[in-house]
């Protein structure tokens, strides 16, 4: 059972508990401690002034750093230092009333309006967007004019009105992970709503609601900060806004006033910013729901680092006569964080021959779509041709004649179809730009190839088919127009990779024979990718088996099948069900 | 409609009867009529059997899975489950089913709480049920073993493991509370070819050892013959035919069905070819 | 199509009409104050009373609202308690600077964002992408007033380019009114860059989807693919998020106008906060409501122009 164990040789490192990996963080340890000594400042000021910070003193107005006041006076001869330190304050207690009500009112709204049905959900949205429709500083002036300096009103009121942003995110977020599978098994196995709500849908979306709590702490000082600036703060506290809104009324006499309390203000605000990001990252097995996961592959990919025991690589070349593509000793890597380079596809050659049909079957992380990718030019932007070369029609492959290639001699036909066109634009005229813009043909000459194209991949209505969008075609014709697309430039060479593994079997059955039709037709070549050995027995000429990035077997389709040669060859063969007995239904046997 | 075998049988011995199931699923649109994924579904699951449920995208094979494990409204029809009427049952009457009834999804990507320790995904069923979780902790380490899974697994999170890793974990989940019927929603089409063949060994040796019985949907007519005792086959939300999973597949009465079977290709040139050649006789365009 | 656009104008009609209500309510529900502030504090019983009847704050709430609101759709807003002049030319003498700060810095911040970052998208993790990153953390966390001072204070002050007080109107001296606006929009927009870590990402998500790859493969260049194809895919959420920050460089200008001596809405407000001028805080609450609603239905429109899915409904 050498592959189970490969399996797991690549997951044996377990992750670190949350507190620890947060306690690594840079950026979120200096943050923390920011953040603290302010706290702690604020807390400790009526011990940690050295002055009291009401009190005026003449021959201190304005005045700059001196021995009796460190940082100097302001504009009423306070020492602004004993200001700064009990200015935290009032900053603070802002903060945390924003953020009390925010995560109440916008994590509460948010799941009501993900769980209570369309009604409340379109009821909460449209109250949202209202409220995110008014800026609230002039709400906050208003509410002044109304009733005065209270800094917890206007910082409720605040909170109110800057949770919709909160609201919004926790809907979308909660809506998402109720639909996870996961969250049906735990219906399944009878767990209810609210348990669910706590146990799955928030241990997964606290990260982001803890950033965005962050951010908007981080504006409730801002604005507060505003507020005091305007001349609406409190009167009887200190508050680093009022201080700024001092200095700046003596900013010809004494700039550096206006320094201080921005200053720490900014300190302030991006030591909570910072924080939020940390503990977001910290958090990261929780990270969200897996839907990044599952953007990444639609089948678990691993790079092949380790050197697999299955032998040196075979090559998949032919003698038998002049190759279209050849690929000598090809090796791509991508580079890893640690600086190294991990290894896809290891020593990989092979030909294809004008004219035939050459498979390349493998499971996934076996590099065979690298390998073809490799030869349209159309790898990633951090992936690097280690070694090896590539040659067409004799002349070897460089980066300008990949673009020379593609779309003319080399065409290319995608996995799922319906991902694989610009949701945005027509169909047919995604079709037909490209035979403007390459070939060269008029806008009329370009429709018309376009419709004859349409018709000989067996669209029954190419006109109006022509003007649809993607939304509105099935997955089975919109993979007829993809492979219009790769046709229209009569290629000598089709690239297909797993073109039917989307599609149900019926629409399979008749893309893989518009396939077969079109290669006799014009005598191209096809390199097609597939995990499926019925496909191969179907449509290949010729067959490559890869695994690990290599090549382990190669041959004639009816070779392979009838004297497979490596044992990962036989294992796959032996997996296709084909020779599977029938069970039969034993009743009361069972237990 | 083949009239010869229904998914209906005769024995009093069975863990669920679908009688005449009809779902809807309300359309997006505002003001438009709901649409019917699923018309009078009759389907019936003995202990220990496997039943395939086959067909394409709309057929509504995942459909009659979820209603019957009240991820769906049933709209007409009934479902017995352990001799009781389960359609659109409360939250508080499922956690008393969820004994006897669990699924493994098709996504292992989605199955498994990214946030959650190996040990509380598996453990959660009892967690709701009420179970004992002290004897279902003692379990933990032979459930790993029965589902191939190594010791150290418990304490790790989900992103550590490879897809058919995940089902395996899956599949503990799904058995812990020692469970009379498992819903097999398309559980390995998102699996490679030698996975997809390990999972469904497991699947029979689990269904061998335990006795318990699937309900087993998947579109790939190959992988449906190698664990079902006996198959349904759907199209856009009806039954085409069913019955005994040889007679079915060597013998089908339904031109529909025949189209299945030939649509998809063997591996074997030589007989694919003729294959190919009696589908295109059959099913010109 | 059209019937979504009606739905929307419908949408900010009832919002227009709520806010209103509100802030009436909430202005008008001491008027006790209100007077208060306008006869001083040692007004006799008497005064306060007949100058609470002079201005009709006797009468139950509802029907004040009802005969504010009416006069208000005809266009009379009612005048000020203090200077007496129609709250209507008020306000509109204090649209020039908002809207000229207000509407310069929205284009200013969409065309970086924008540019920067499409083309940090393009070489993400290159040099300007991670400096872009720094930058943008970096200004975004200072609060926009005193990033506006400490600009007076080196590019007005120390080094005398630009002007730090003072508002040229447009009409009078282009070039002069540039310069008047340049400082404030700088501080305004530099607050705001954050913008452009979203339009990065939004493209770059973009750039790696799926059919990005096949058009490369039937062999159109990347300009081509970038301006017609990723770039009006990724329109969509940068136009509504653009829409959203209008806001927020709303609410930035109303402050940044006290730091430069600006003509605006924002001092306006800010006065009649502080003098209990309660008809013209209501004018500018229900002028800055409506500059916003139309500015939404303008990016609605645009948005749903571009949806297919929407336009062809």
């Amino acid at each position: 059972m050498s592959i189970e164990v490969e399996e797991l040789t690549e997951h044996t490192r377990s992750r670190p508990g949350a507190l620890r990996r947060f306690l690594r963080n840079p950026l979120g340890i200096v943050s923390s401690v920011a953040l603290l000594l302010i706290i702690v400042m604020s807390i400790a000021a009526p011990w940690l002034a050295p002055l009291d910070p009401t009190a005026p003193a003449l021959d201190q107005i304005n005045s700059g750093p001196n021995p009796t006041y460190a940082l100097g006076g302001d504009s009423a001869g306070r020492d602004v230092l004993s200001r700064l330190i009990w200015g935290g304050r009032s900053t603070l207690y802002g903060a945390a009333i924003v953020i009390v009500v925010t995560a109440i009112v916008g994590i509460v709204t948010g799941l009501l309006a993900a769980y209570l049905g369309r009604f409340t959900d379109i009821a909460l949205s449209w109250i949202s967007d209202a409220l995110l429709a008014i800026p609230s500083i002039i709400v906050l002036i208003a509410l002044y004019a109304a009733i005065g300096p209270y800094v917890t009103v206007s910082m409720v009121v605040f909170g109110l009105l800057i949770s919709p942003f909160l609201y919004r995110l926790v809907r979308t977020m909660a809506i998402e992970v109720k639909n996870e599978p996961f969250v049906e098994a735990a219906q399944v196995a009878g767990l209810g709503t609210v348990r669910i709500v706590f146990r799955h849908v928030l241990a997964v979306i606290r990260g982001p609601i803890i950033v965005m709590l962050a951010d908007i702490a981080a504006t409730g000082i801002g604005i507060q900060a505003s507020l005091e600036f305007l001349g609406l703060g409190s009167v009887n506290s200190v508050t680093w806004g009022g201080m700024v809104q001092d200095a700046f009324n003596a900013i010809y006499r004494a700039p550096l006033n206006v320094v201080w309390p921005g200053l720490i203000l900014t300190v302030t605000i991006a030591s909570i910013a910072l924080i939020g990001n940390a503990v977001r990252d910290a958090l990261v097995p929780g990270h969200g729901p897996s839907r990044t996961a599952k953007k990444a592959q639609s089948r678990l990919s691993t790079p092949a680092t380790a050197q697999t025991a299955l032998g040196t690589s075979v090559s998949a070349t032919s003698n038998a006569g002049e190759a279209l593509v050849s690929l000598r000793n090809l090796q791509i890597g991508y580079p890893t964080f640690e600086g190294a380079m991990s290894i896809v596809v290891s020593d990989v050659s092979l030909d294809v021959l004008p004219g035939e049909v050459l498979g390349l079957v493998g499971e996934s992380g076996s590099g065979k779509s690298q390998t073809i990718l490799s030869i349209l030019g159309l790898l990633p932007a951090q992936a690097q041709i280690v070694a090896g070369s590539m040659s067409f029609s004799g002349s070897t492959i460089d980066v300008r004649q990949h673009e020379q290639l593609r779309g003319r001699s080399i065409a290319y036909v995608p996995q799922e179809p319906m991902n694989n066109l610009d949701p945005l634009y027509p169909v047919g005229e995604q079709l037909a730009r490209p035979l403007r813009k390459v070939t060269g043909l008029s806008r009329a000459d370009a429709r018309r190839r376009a419709l004859e194209l349409l018709e000989r991949v067996g669209i029954r209505d190419p006109e109006t088919v022509y003007r649809l969008y993607p939304h509105q075609i099935s997955g089975g014709m919109a993979q007829r127009v993809l492979i219009a697309g790769a046709i229209s430039s009569e290629p000598q060479l089709l690239i297909a990779d797993e073109p039917t593994t989307a599609l149900d079997v019926t629409v399979q059955a008749e893309i893989l024979e518009l396939l077969r039709d079109l290669q006799r037709e014009r005598s191209m070549a096809i390199l097609i990718v597939t995990h499926n050995f019925g496909v191969v027995a179907d449509i290949c000429d010729r067959v490559a088996v890869m695994k690990g990035g290599r090549i382990v077997e190669a041959g004639g389709v009816d070779d392979i099948f009838t004297r497979p040669q490596h044992e990962y060859t036989r294992l796959l063969l032996g997996s296709t069900l084909e020779n599977a007995e029938t069970r039969t239904y034993i009743e009361g046997v069972q237990a | 409609m083949s009239t010869e075998h229904n998914g209906t049988t005769e024995t009093s011995a069975y863990i669920l009867r679908a009688r005449n199931v009809s779902v809807d699923y309300p359309s997006r649109r505002a003001f438009s009529p709901p649409k019917r994924v699923l018309s009078d579904v009759s389907l019936d699951i003995r202990p220990g059997e496997t039943v395939g449920l086959v067909g394409e995208s709309g057929s509504g094979k995942s459909t009659l899975g979820r209603a019957i494990l009240g991820l769906a409204p049933v709209a007409e029809g009934s479902i017995e489950f352990g001799g009781r009427d389960i359609s659109n049952a409360s939250a508080r009457e499922r956690r008393r089913i969820a004994r006897d009834l669990q699924v493994v999804f098709q996504d292992p990507y989605g199955s498994l709480n990214p946030a959650m320790r190996i040990r509380d995904i598996i453990l959660e069923p009892v967690l709701s049920a009420g179970g004992d979780r002290g004897e279902a902790q003692a379990a933990l380490k032979d459930l790993l073993d029965r589902v191939q899974l190594p010791g150290d697994t418990l304490q790790r999170y989900p992103s550590e493991f490879s897809g058919g890793q995940r089902q395996r974990i899956a599949i503990a989940r799904a058995l812990i509370m020692k469970p009379k019927l498992i819903v097999c929603d398309e559980v390995v089409s998102a699996l490679d070819l030698s996975t997809q063949a390990r999972i469904l060994e497991l699947l029979i040796e689990i269904q061998r050892d335990t006795g318990v019985a699937y309900l087993f949907t998947s579109h790939d007519l190959g992988v449906i013959r190698a664990i079902s005792h006996r198959v349904t086959v759907l199209f856009r939300g009806s039954v085409v035919e069913s019955g005994d999973v040889t007679r079915v597949t060597e013998a089908p009465a339904e031109d529909y069905t025949r189209q299945l079977l030939m649509a998809s290709p063997v591996p074997d040139p030589a007989r694919q070819r003729v294959r190919r050649a009696e589908y295109q006789r059959a099913f010109p365009g | 199509m059209v019937l979504y656009l009606l739905k929307r104008l419908a949408s900010a009609i009832v919002l227009l009409v709520l806010v209103t209500t509100a802030t009436f309510a909430v202005m008008y529900s001491s008027s006790e104050n209100v007077v208060r502030s306008l006869v001083g504090e040692n007004a006799t019983p008497e005064q306060l009373a007949q100058r609470t009847s002079e201005l009709g704050l006797d009468r139950p709430l509802w029907e004040q609202f009802a005969s504010w609101a009416g006069k208000a759709v005809t266009g009379d807003f009612g005048i000020s308690y203090f200077t007496s002049e129609p709250v209507v030319v008020a306000v509109t003498n204090r649209l020039p600077a908002t809207l000229s700060l207000v509407i310069t810095s929205m284009i200013v911040l969409s065309i970086v964002s924008a540019v920067l970052g499409t083309l940090a998208a393009i070489r993400t993790g290159g040099a300007l992408d991670r400096t872009l990153q720094v930058v943008t953390e970096l200004f975004s966390s200072v609060p926009k007033f005193w990033l506006a001072l400490i600009l007076v204070i080196a590019f007005a002050l120390t080094v005398p380019i630009f002007p730090a007080t003072g508002f040229v109107p447009l009409g009078e001296d282009p070039l002069g009114w540039a310069v008047a606006i340049f400082l404030p929009v700088m501080a305004i927009v530099l607050g705001e860059l954050r913008v452009t870590s979203m339009v990065r990402g939004a493209v770059s998500d973009e750039l790696s989807k799926d059919y990005v790859r096949t058009l490369r493969a039937r062999g159109l260049k990347n300009s081509e693919i970038l301006f017609r194809n990723v770039l009006r895919n990724a329109a969509p959420p940068w136009l509504t998020l653009m829409s959203m920050k209008f806001v927020a460089l709303l609410g930035g200008t109303l402050v940044i106008e006290k730091v430069f001596a600006l003509p605006g809405l924002g001092s306006l407000a800010t006065n009649a906060a502080l003098s209990g001028d309660v008809p013209v805080l209501l004018g500018v609450v229900v002028a800055t409501v409506l500059i916003i609603v139309v500015v939404y239905l303008v990016f609605d429109l645009v948005q749903s122009w571009l949806n297919p899915k929407v336009r062809l409904q």
